[in-house]
């Protein structure tokens, strides 16, 4: 089954499948070949440079089957709690309730490029006025009106406060639509003043203590809405359990990071590992699934570190990237320009920190929610890359715009001047469009650049 | 006296007034902003404008709120460029009690802050006594508002907003009482934008109601004299909690107001002014068009008032003419 570790086309991996069956893989329910997603309009598979390890194949076949997975959910008479924006925190208040799962319909971020714009959610989107001036979450808003790609939840909380214009106007659209939301307020993190006491949070940001209470007292509500629903309580040993969970998942996460971005050669394709960090959050649709699937590739992860193998070359350059990209394909092209990533910030590191397990659990959970890098200053979110990017010796930091975002603006000058000045390291700055695939020979031009130049002895 | 200058509508002027010092609701000159390359980037043309214009005051401090992400990121532009203190109030989106609450001890941090910059910590009779004058002012205005153009009355409301005596209408021969009344929803202006409730006028138009975040719609609401025992500051901060928003969530508020407000004037003809990435306003363009069965005018204000968009606004009142 451990065939020597490389990155295959989906082309590839038909093979490898078969050998793989033959050899005895034993697969979930959702198990399967690759190729049947392509069947199911998810076309930007077959322009991917895959990981052709087992562990691999799993974590793809439970990223895409989550639709499939919710739906059984609802079968099995489960509630369905759609929990926008917050990146982290409501869903563990909601799996903690039997018969309540949770899932992020903001995932729909990636439809237009896992489906190669074949589904028409931007345009579903346009013809609401949410034209291409927004983030692609905007596809949301069209999965929500078309009524495809995940059930329609039976109840739906947004964040909101110090989060991104555009996810709140979005969220307002749909609002407007028909589909009640039970919004929640998460406020800008700041210092505490001199009066004030400072409570220092999940990784390592302060907050006066009163932010945190006001937090609390948000959860609370949401916590409220949840039990109304499950119709029953949730009581603070539920909560405790869900935490243990999803401290669970947040631990192998680091691992895998810790693993794959010290090893000297790279052992998980960018690609890989972006998926993976994404269980940070969307693990809340299938907790135990994900918990397995996060633990067979760091099995893997650890297999070939210790047999010396990896995807890439041994010289690859150390990247930093900053911001999801909207087309997953451009982390196979970082790798063929010469860099490998070593460090990350896709807008939710905060959902890899542990959850206090020390404290009350809603307290715990507050503190959580305004760690979020994105409700605090540029500068505490820079500081954080910073001190990553130096901890796992990154050689460059590419920060990655995200089209219409209305936090890229401002913030990605805030990003690199940091990483200029504290660590003297070159950063690349691009825009990474659903489909990249007409601006590719800029973009290779440009990684290829920053690449060469990072490289560089001196 | 050292003026303080703010960023928008739920910063209580009246604080700033009591505090001694002169509050200023900068509306950003458009040239200040021409820089094209950072609009071209995603910044908003007003908050970038804004941070322009702040370079030509003189002011000694600068208040921001969180109502937008891209003003609450511009407050930390000016810690980085600009010696002036600056001060990010947090304007809760949401607004049950507990959002109320937080917006009160923003306000009381605010009070703090602004008596650190040079101001003095008024008492409550003080504020009390402020409170009341900015409310016989706004009073007043409001009762004047027939008398003004547009553009007068866009104006008179900043002057008021800002402490100073309410100008007298003037040049009522260019008033046109008897055009098309339209309602102007949407972004606040910037210095010289008022050129658009001239052209409204100009082609038949009559503007009844502005409701633009510099607008009428965000005056605070008048509250009964404070109860005796309700500390000054809590009820100053329950008049501009109820301002209308875009970014209030839900943002029911608004379309109350405007169902209100709209009737009672008889509104034919809405004109949505809003900048390029202001996701708030423009995501409002959907509803405004499902919700009102009236002709909705979309205008992308980012650049100056041009020919092309005085074509647009003179056909939209053709249009309304023709109904
Ligand atoms: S990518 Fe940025 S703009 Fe888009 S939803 Fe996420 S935080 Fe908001
Ligand atoms: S116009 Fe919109 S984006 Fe610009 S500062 Fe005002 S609310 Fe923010």
């Amino acid at each position: 089954m451990h065939a020597r570790a490389r990155q295959i086309s989906l082309d590839e991996w038909a093979g490898r499948y078969e050998q793989l069956r033959a050899g005895g893989l034993v697969e979930p329910w959702y198990g399967g070949p690759l190729s049947r997603h392509v069947a199911h309009g998810d076309t930007r598979l077959l322009h991917l440079r895959l990981d052709n390890s087992p562990a691999a194949l799993r974590l793809w076949n439970f990223l895409l089957s989550e639709e499939d997975r919710l739906k059984e959910f609802r079968a099995s008479g489960h509630k369905i709690v759609g929990v926008m924006k917050d990146l982290g925190t409501t869903p563990i208040l909601a799996f903690a309730l039997p018969k309540v799962v949770a899932f992020y319909p903001d995932g729909a971020w990636w439809l237009p490029c896992v489906m190669e714009m074949s589904t028409a959610l931007l345009e579903a989107s346009d013809a609401l006025g949410i034209d291409e001036s927004f983030c692609p979450v905007r596809a949301m808003l069209g999965a929500f009106v078309k009524g495809c790609h995940f059930p329609i939840p039976d109840l739906l909380t947004c964040s909101v406060g110090a989060t991104c214009d555009d996810f709140s106007a979005i969220a307002q659209r749909l609002e407007a639509l028909g589909y009640r939301i039970l919004w929640w307020e998460v406020p800008h993190r700041r210092r505490a003043d001199k009066s004030e006491l400072a409570v220092t949070l999940p990784g390592g940001f302060e907050a006066p203590r009163s932010l945190v209470d006001f937090v609390g007292g948000e959860l609370t509500r949401v916590r409220q809405a949840l039990e109304e629903l499950a119709g029953c309580p949730l009581d603070d040993a539920m909560l405790t359990e869900g935490i243990a969970q999803a401290n669970r998942v947040r631990a192998l996460l680091r691992e895998l990071r810790e693993v794959c971005f010290t090893a000297s050669i790279c052992p998980l394709g960018a690609l890989e590992m972006l998926i993976a960090e994404m269980l940070a959050i969307h693990f809340c649709s299938d907790r135990g699934e994900c918990i397995a699937v996060l633990e067979e590739l760091l099995t893997e992860v650890k297999r070939r570190v210790a047999q010396g193998q990896g995807v890439l070359k041994s010289d690859q350059v150390r990247v930093f990237w900053v911001n999801p990209v909207a087309d997953i394909q451009v982390m196979n092209l970082l790798e063929e320009c010469g860099g490998r990533i070593c460090g990350t910030d896709y807008l939710f590191c905060h959902a890899l920190d542990e959850i206090p397990q020390d404290l009350p659990p809603m307290e715990a959970l507050a503190r959580m929610a305004l760690a979020d890098p994105m409700a605090g200053a540029a500068q505490d979110r820079a500081a954080r890359i910073c001190r990553d990017a130096r901890r796992w010796g990154c050689q460059a930091v590419v920060v990655s715009r995200i089209p219409g975002a209305s936090h890229c603006a401002s913030e990605g000058d805030v990003i690199a001047e940091a990483v200029r000045s504290r660590l003297g390291l070159p950063v690349l700055e691009i825009e990474v469009p659903p489909l990249s695939d007409s601006i590719r020979p800029s973009l290779r031009t440009r990684l290829e650049a920053l690449i060469e130049t990072a490289g560089r002895p001196g | 006296m050292n003026s303080v200058v703010y960023s928008d509508a739920f910063v209580p002027a009246e604080l700033i007034a009591a505090c001694g010092l002169r509050p200023l609701r900068l509306l950003p000159a458009r040239a200040a902003g021409a820089d094209s390359s950072a609009v071209s980037q995603g910044v908003c043309p007003y908050a970038h404008a804004f941070m322009a214009s702040l370079a030509q005051s003189d002011a000694a401090a600068v208040i921001f709120t969180t109502a937008c992400d891209q003003m609450r990121r511009s407050c930390e532009l000016l810690a980085a460029r600009d010696h002036r203190p600056g001060f990010l109030l947090n304007v809760p989106h949401t607004q049950g009690d507990g959002a109320f609450g937080l917006y009160l001890s923003e306000l009381e941090r605010l009070r703090r802050f602004l008596c650190e910059v040079g101001g003095r910590c008024p008492t409550d009779a003080e504020l009390i006594e402020t409170m009341a004058r900015y409310a016989t002012a706004r009073r007043s205005l409001l009762a004047a508002r027939s008398r003004f153009t547009g553009r007068q009355f866009h104006e008179a409301i900043l002057a008021v907003s800002n402490g100073l005596p309410m100008p007298a209408p003037k040049a009522l021969a260019g008033r046109a009482s008897d055009g098309i009344p339209i309602a102007v929803v949407g972004s606040p202006l910037m210095a010289g934008d008022a050129e658009l409730f001239d052209a409204l006028e100009r082609f038949g138009g009559h503007v009844v109601l502005d409701a633009t975040d510099s607008g009428e719609m965000a005056l605070p609401t008048p509250q009964p004299d404070p109860q005796p025992g309700t500390p000054a500051l809590e009820s100053l901060a329950r008049s501009y909690w109820h301002i209308p928003a875009a970014f209030r969530r839900p943002n029911d508020g608004l379309y109350e107001y405007l169902d209100r407000e709209m009737a009672a004037r008889a509104v034919r003809g809405i004109v949505l002014r809003r900048y390029v990435w202001c996701d708030t306003w423009h995501a409002e363009l959907g509803r405004l068009r499902q919700r009102y069965p009236l002709s909705v005018l979309d205008l992308d204000v980012s650049e100056p008032f041009s020919p092309h968009t005085l074509t647009r606004v003179e056909a939209f009142l053709e249009v309304l003419r023709a109904r």
